[in-house]
């Protein structure tokens, strides 16, 4: 709970993780879950307290028939003068039965079966698994006509069906969860020393392969009531209890003169199934929570409100730099990212501000976690808004991106910004070519003719140093090794023509051979292409060989800025002397941090103290009490070097942050 | 491709054979047998005993059965004594109904169920996500007779837009378009009640699978080179949901005739749940078994389909096999 | 003489079909129940056709032909009639092949492929002679040669109705000439003439059929050839049946319409639905709630009969199984008798389409019927003092019965359930479908109590007696499912078929009803009849028999 972002998070899971909530409270926020709560919680309640809540006996000829719904029968009697109300309660009553017995078997069932056939493999496994796909060829509405028009309707018959035919899919998740636990390292560990197998099931498998197994058979219990239903409108129902197919079957004759009779059980049937399905949607949705409405309301709000309009033409003549060779390409004020969670506004990126000229290539440095890689995304506005609120203002070339409309921003995206990522395998659609995602680019481009896209595309290919373009035009991300296809990635960057290029971590996931490659090849691009390069990374190696200037960035704000030649010999924030104390020369990124005591806090609100204090050791060392007070501002300490410190204040009442 | 074509439809034999046995084995277990359905009422013992061994039911049904799978063997599903003709004729000769039904509503099911689960999993939590939901889930829950009755009954009685019952109009004697449009006008109720049952799970899996394509890094990687939001959705999580979504649809096609049989009650639809019922009840084995494995053959079929589909879609599983 | 003949006429009526679906509510007809199958009574007399009812009359000029649409519930499957007694089956067969006879809606004899009979004194030799210059619709001529064909090679092995009622007593057929067919008996058989229309004996042609090796399998009985008004035009499965007019009918000026089809349409309320939108003409089951609603509907008439092809003076009886040691006590017989509201049968069971019944003979067969036999009213003290004495405790369930029923007979499960419960007795209700029913009940005989439709049909000596002779239990349809064994009433009922004197038989038979009434083996619930729902404005409708279009037509305006 305490990572604010993943090496590759997206905002989802960002807020995923740092959801304290996540767990089942937190699905059921949702009206939807809600309502699927509350509609299955009445549905038990009517079915177990059918007696005390139904006016009388279903089969009692209580009143006259045909009443419509009145004060004395509420929802009025059928043709015998029963009375509807304690029919439909009676119905949950015999729903729920019809459903839990079905469930439950079927859940024993599928269990056994799953797990026998999982665990003792072999031949156990192969007439399991042909038995599996035999109940999964008959047709389970089919079987259950079957058996209640051959051998009669009657609940028994009917819930032995579904309980012997509704079991396949369980025991498949079963088997599978089953297969996977089984090569786990604890169980064969448990294995090697000698535990016996029913008990390992029992202790090690078994509660890990229940779960999915549950969430399938909870479904079962509205499957069965559908079924039930159908059969009762052939006339094949049980007479014997009330259930709501028996009560539409009675009213099919009365359609037309007593609405009442077919309208209020073909509701409570639709209820319970919304009701079931809607629970079951909650507990199987993966979706991240949204924010609170009232976090993105005030944030947009604020967003919206001063800047530019998203028509404007142009950017805001008092604030524009001007496109004069002197201003920065990019320039980053205040930004300021927050994802609503339960627990409240969730601060990734907190007042963030840096430029890259043309041409230059910033090395943005942090651990995991710090903010950069949503920096990242909100430069390039990919940050999603119904979880994300974005503040602050990013100028490019000039433009106020923040104010961009959409459709212009996918214009700026592609042709002038573009972006490469730290796993290039998963960021290739796998179902497309390389050549149609270059295409995707090509196509903007006035300049390119149609029949010239391919040439262009082996062109862009080959000019990443991809050994056969031709060929690799035709090929899917999967056939690509990593390095092949992070110059692919590269290329498709490049197919734009960008005046930037946001590099997130783009060697981290690949070999250390390939590693040095990419970066070679970036940095020829930065200089033939005259392209910028944000070069996000932790690894101050990299930077230090690639970058023209590093900023160091921890808990959502730059704590250092400086150039590349001073990061070796003059870094002054604690924080960036420890990284670079954390290397070990070799690279091997996850084995450096662990020499700086502690993690990245996560930020539910602005702090007082400065964001490094408790794991700064000059502070400990030296007992600064400010440290704790208050938060240092970002100062200028030198040429092209500003540093976020109180070690490094000019004058101590700069505290205005 | 082939091959592994030729594998999967080896494997299926036994599968079938264990379907066939199967309800073989159930049908004949059950009470009664199809002699007076077939032959009628008020007839002596000597008559009944005659016609059962006619039809070869006096034997033990051990025999029956060899008898029966020797006949399945050679490809002979069965003779249907109450339609006096192979039940395989039969059933094929009523399967085009039940396409006719089905196809369509499969096609209209899969085109919205597809639309909504992307527009669901475009604008995940937000109104527009909870009505689609709702409604769809309202259309599963509702018992599909039930729905059918009511569409019967606003706009077949009340309005008159749509004939009440059959596949076409008992009096007019149409010819060529007017003939095809005329069992278009029969089909519009009863297709709109299968669309209704189907389109559910479709959406669902849909916006599911939508949902766990847009948090890809791909998505979000086309997103930056420029792609835009909808075309992001359309041109690349699409295409990637259309997987999971091909195997819904496979593995509900059982589910799907389920469905069929009560729309084609209620709107007196000539197709294959009609036939089955009738089996059924007047314990036509022929037919009944025929069907299943009938159905356990499209169901196997399916699953074959789906797994080609997977391949022609994805490429990774196309590269795999070769 | 003429008299008596009139009424047994009339009673044959039930014979035209074999289920007498009369079931109250669903329009499936075919499931319920049971028609008949003793032999008939031997009569001693020659009897011609009535005078008073002959052919329909002329049509008027101003009928039109058009397309007549009739609903049924099932498809038929094949189209030969002769080797089945299904209704699904005779009710399309009916238009299209002809008996020796047809019946009126009084069940008279009428002359159809027989132009005129002669029946010997001692009821033993029937004489018919054919119609002049019928064909099959194929152009051959018809002959006697068919008629002796079809009953030799067809209705004596296949027709189960026919065989068991004739097969014992018919000594020979003979075909002197082309026009002559002679039916000899070794004793008097009375009731032949009932047995000789187009659904219970239809005439197939024989070069159609003699050179077949399976009747049963024959590839020809999906083209059917016969000699009916209607001619086979085409046939899809569970869709419709289409036939069209024969311009050679042999019957002047008949028929009318142009075409007839059968739309199979297996839900009631659909039926229903298609009649009032006009799609189709012809309902052989309004289902009762709907009555009320209908009587109002200009567009539709409503034809109410006591029978047609589903049977005829039905009477939905509950069976004791007096095997049962429970049911050993006649007072708890008589108990439920007391304790079941037959009102409420009649007024939410049947929706008023019937009456109360009193005892094993309908009142609809008058000649027969008394009313002086011992009545059970709903009276639940006298029931619970029956219980009482017969020593079960009225402390919580006084004993469980189940109740075996064809689903659409749900409804009298119902009410009896909920009537019963009422005196401390416990039913469970099990609704099975006709295959799994009938072995239960006639071959097991594992049940306690069922309801099953009854009709009398044309005689008591046909539709009655086979519930009550103990020569009569056994694995056979619709028999004595009671197991009542009574060597009076098996003495009665032989005295009932060779008295030929219409009062003397009414005495035998108000003594069995007294018997009967008395010693409780069923208890007989309520008489029904049922309604025909068609378009308004169609005249020559004949709802109670095989032949019920042949005279229809639509009336302009």
């Amino acid at each position: 709970m305490v990572a604010t972002e993943g090496g590759h998070g997206t905002a989802g899971q960002v807020v995923a993780e740092a959801s304290p909530g996540t767990g089942l409270r937190e699905r059921f926020r949702t009206p939807a879950a809600k309502a699927g709560l509350g509609l299955t919680g009445l549905f038990c309640i009517v079915a177990i307290a059918a007696d005390l809540i139904a006016p009388s006996d279903p089969f009692a000829f209580v009143g006259q028939a045909f009443k419509s719904p009145s004060t004395d029968h509420w929802l009025g009697t059928d043709d015998l003068g029963r009375d509807v109300l304690s029919g439909v309660v009676h119905g949950a009553r015999t729903s729920l039965i019809v459903g839990l017995v079905v469930a439950v078997s079927s859940l024993i069932i599928g269990t056994v079966i799953g797990a026998a056939a999982g665990f003792a493999g072999g031949w156990v496994d192969d007439v399991l698994m042909r038995l599996t796909e035999l109940v999964q060829v008959m047709p389970r509405f089919f079987l259950a006509l079957m058996v209640v028009a051959l051998f009669g309707p009657g609940l028994p018959n009917l819930i032995a069906v579904l309980a012997l035919t509704s079991w396949e899919l369980i025991a498949r998740v079963v088997r599978s969860a089953v297969l996977s636990v089984k090569e786990a390292d604890f169980v064969v560990a448990a294995r090697a020393v000698g535990a016996p197998a029913p008990r390992l099931l029992w202790t090690h498998i078994l509660p890990n392969a229940i779960a999915p197994a549950v969430a399938l058979a909870a479904l079962q219990v509205g499957g069965a009531i559908l079924i039930e239903a159908g059969l009762s409108f052939l006339g094949l129902g049980d007479p014997n209890r009330v259930s709501w197919g028996y009560m539409l079957n009675n009213a099919q004759p009365f359609v037309r003169r007593a609405w009442w009779l077919s309208v209020f059980p073909g509701a409570a049937v639709a209820m319970t199934l919304l009701g079931i399905n809607l629970l079951s949607d909650a507990l199987s949705d993966r979706a991240p929570a949204r924010p609170p409405r009232r976090i993105r309301r005030r944030f947009r709000g604020h967003v919206d409100g001063p800047g530019p309009s998203p028509l404007a033409e142009g950017p805001d003549p008092g604030l524009d730099p001007g496109p004069n060779a002197g201003s920065p390409l990019l320039a980053v004020e205040e930004l300021r990212v927050q994802f609503g969670t339960d627990v409240g506004p969730l601060i990734a990126v907190d007042g963030l501000t840096l430029t890259i000229g043309r041409g230059e290539v910033l090395g943005l440095v942090g651990e995991s976690g710090c903010g950069k890689t949503v920096t990242a995304l909100a430069i390039a506005g990919l940050l999603d808004e119904t979880t994300a609120v974005v503040d602050g203002r990013v100028w490019f070339d000039g433009i106020d991106l923040a104010a961009q409309p959409e459709s212009a921003m996918n214009r700026i995206r592609g042709s002038r910004i573009a972006m490469i990522f730290q796993e290039p395998g998963s960021s290739l659609d796998p179902v497309k070519t390389v050549g149609h995602q270059i295409g995707e680019v090509l196509r903007r481009r006035d300049d390119i003719a149609r029949g010239q896209r391919r040439q262009t595309t082996i062109d862009l290919l080959d000019r990443v140093g991809i050994p056969d373009p031709r060929r690799v035009v035709e090929a899917y991300a999967h056939q690509l090794s990593g390095g092949m296809a992070q110059r692919v990635m590269i290329a498709i960057a490049l197919a734009g023509g960008p005046d930037l290029l946001i590099a997130d971590e783009p060697t981290t996931a690949l070999d250390v051979t390939v590693q040095a490659q990419i970066l070679e090849l970036l940095q020829e691009l930065s200089e033939t292409e005259d392209m910028a390069i944000l070069l996000i990374t932790h690894d101050l190696d990299v930077v230090s060989e690639f970058a023209d200037r590093v900023a160091v960035m921890y808990a959502g704000v730059i704590v250092e800025e400086l150039t590349v030649d001073r990061l070796g010999h003059d870094p002054r924030h604690p924080y960036t002397t420890a990284l670079l104390a954390a290397r070990p020369g070799v690279a091997r990124s996850d084995e450096r941090l662990a020499t700086i005591p502690g993690t990245v806090p996560t930020m539910l609100e602005q702090p007082a103290e400065c964001r490094f204090a408790a794991r700064c050791g000059p502070r400990v060392e030296w007992e600064l009490s400010i440290c704790c007070e208050a938060e240092p501002a970002l100062v200028e300490t030198g040429t092209d070097h500003s540093v976020r410190c109180w070690l490094h204040q000019d004058s101590l009442d700069a505290s205005d942050t | 491709m082939a091959p592994y074509i030729v594998r999967r439809l080896l494997q299926a034999i036994p599968l079938l054979f264990g379907a066939s046995t199967l309800t073989w084995i159930l049908v004949h277990l059950a009470p009664g047998d199809p002699i007076v359905a077939l032959a009628g009422e008020d007839g002596n013992a000597e008559y009944y005993a005659m016609m059962r061994e006619r039809f070869g039911l006096d034997r033990p049904l051990g025999e029956q059965l060899v008898v029966y799978l020797g006949r399945l063997v050679r490809g002979d599903l069965g003779f249907s004594n109450r339609h006096n003709r192979p039940a395989v004729e039969v059933i094929l000769d009523q399967l085009p109904a039940t396409l006719l039904l089905m196809v369509p509503s499969l096609v209209i099911a899969a085109l919205i169920g597809i639309a909504l689960g992307a527009v669901a999993a475009g604008r995940r939590h937000t109104a527009v996500d909870a009505t689609v939901r709702t409604t769809t889930l309202l259309g599963h829950a509702m018992p599909v007779f039930w729905l059918s009755q009511i569409l019967l009954l606003v706009f077949a009685a009340r309005l008159g837009w749509f004939p009440v019952q059959g596949r076409t109009d008992a009096r007019a004697n149409h010819e060529g378009l007017r003939a095809a449009v005329d069992v278009a006008h029969h089909m519009v109720l009863p297709v709109t009640a299968l669309v209704s049952v189907y389109v559910p799970p479709i959406m669902r899996v849909t916006r599911a699978s939508m949902i766990e394509n847009l948090d890809a890094l791909y998505i979000r990687a086309a997103r930056a080179r420029g792609v835009s939001r909808r075309r992001a959705l359309i041109g690349h999580a699409l295409p990637n949901s259309l997987l999971p979504i091909a195997t819904v649809i496979g593995a509900q096609i059982g589910f799907m005739f389920a469905g069929a049989v009560l729309v084609e009650t209620v709107f007196a639809w000539p197709g294959l749940g009609t036939l089955l019922l009738n089996a059924m009840l007047n314990r036509d084995y022929a037919i009944i078994t025929a069907s299943l494995l009938m159905l356990a053959t499209t169901i196997i079929g399916m699953n074959l389909v789906t797994d080609i589909a997977y391949s022609v879609i994805d490429p990774r599983v196309r590269h795999g096999r070769d | 003489m003429r008299h008596r003949w009139i009424v047994a006429a009339y009673l044959a009526v039930g014979l035209v079909a074999t289920a007498c679906g009369d079931d109250a509510e669903s329009g499936s007809t075919a499931d319920e129940e049971a028609t008949v199958a003793e032999t008939t009574a031997p009569a001693d007399d020659t009897t011609e056709p009535d005078d008073e009812t002959e052919q329909e009359e002329e049509p008027a000029d101003d009928v039109s032909g058009g397309t007549m649409v009739v609903a049924i519930s099932e498809d038929p499957g094949h189209f030969n009639p002769g080797i089945t007694t299904g209704f699904n089956v005779h009710v399309v067969t009916g238009s299209m092949f002809n008996g020796l006879v047809e019946l009126d809606d009084n069940a008279n004899p009428l002359p159809d492929l027989a132009e005129s009979w002669e029946v010997s004194d001692d009821a033993t030799t029937y004489t018919f002679t054919l119609a002049d210059g019928v064909t099959w619709h194929d152009g051959e001529p018809f002959t006697s040669a068919d008629v002796k064909f079809t009953f030799e090679e067809v209705l004596l092995n296949f027709h189960s109705r026919t065989k068991s009622g004739l097969e014992g007593a018919l000594a020979s057929i003979d075909a002197p000439d082309d026009q002559t067919v002679v039916f000899t008996f070794s004793e008097p058989y009375a009731a032949l003439l009932q047995r000789l229309n187009s659904t219970e004996a239809p005439i197939l042609a024989q070069h159609i059929y003699g050179g077949v090796d399976d009747v049963q399998e024959a590839a020809e009985n999906l083209t059917p050839v016969g000699t009916g008004p209607f001619m086979f035009e085409s046939h899809e499965i569970d869709s419709e049946v289409r036939l069209v007019r024969n311009p050679n009918y042999f019957k002047d000026g008949l028929p009318l319409l142009d075409e007839v089809v059968y739309r199979v349409i297996p839900d009631a309320n659909t039926q229903l639905l298609a009649l009032e939108q006009g799609e189709i003409d012809y309902l052989w089951r309004v289902p009762g709630a709907e009555l009320e609603r209908l009587g109002g509907d200009d567009a539709i008439d409503l034809y109410p009969v006591n029978s047609g092809p589903g049977g005829g003076f039905c009477v939905p009886t509950l069976t004791f199984n007096l095997d049962r040691e429970v049911f050993d006590d006649i007072r708890v017989r008589q108990a439920i008798a007391h304790a079941i509201d037959r009102q409420q049968l009649v007024d939410q069971a049947i929706f008023g389409q019937g009456r109360a019944a009193t005892g094993p003979i309908s009142s609809e067969m008058a000649f027969a019927y008394t009313d002086d036999v011992t009545e059970y009213p709903r009276d639940i003290e006298r029931a619970n003092a029956l219980l009482d004495d017969a020593g079960f405790s009225a402390e919580g369930t006084r004993f469980t019965i189940d109740l075996l029923h064809f689903p659409n007979f749900s409804k009298y499960g119902e009410i009896i359930r909920e009537n019963l419960s009422e005196v401390g007795i416990d039913v469970e209700l099990a609704p099975l479908d006709r295959a799994a029913f009938l072995p239960r009940v006639f071959e097991q005989r594992d049940f306690d109590t069922n309801v099953i439709s009854y009709c009398n049909n044309s005689d008591p000596s046909i539709g009655v007696s086979r519930m009550y002779l103990s020569t009569n239990i056994g694995n056979i349809p619709f028999s004595n499912g009671a197991g009542y064994v009574n060597p009076t009433i098996d003495e009665l009922f032989a005295d009932g078929n060779r008295t030929a004197d219409t009062g003397a038989r009414a005495d035998i038979y108000a003594e069995i009803q007294q018997i009967l009434v008395d010693e409780l083996p069923y208890w007989w619930l309520v008489e029904t009849r049922f309604t025909v729902g068609a378009t308004a404005g169609m005249e020559g409708l004949a709802p109670h028999s095989g032949h019920f279009a042949e005279g229809a037509h639509f009336v302009d305006g």
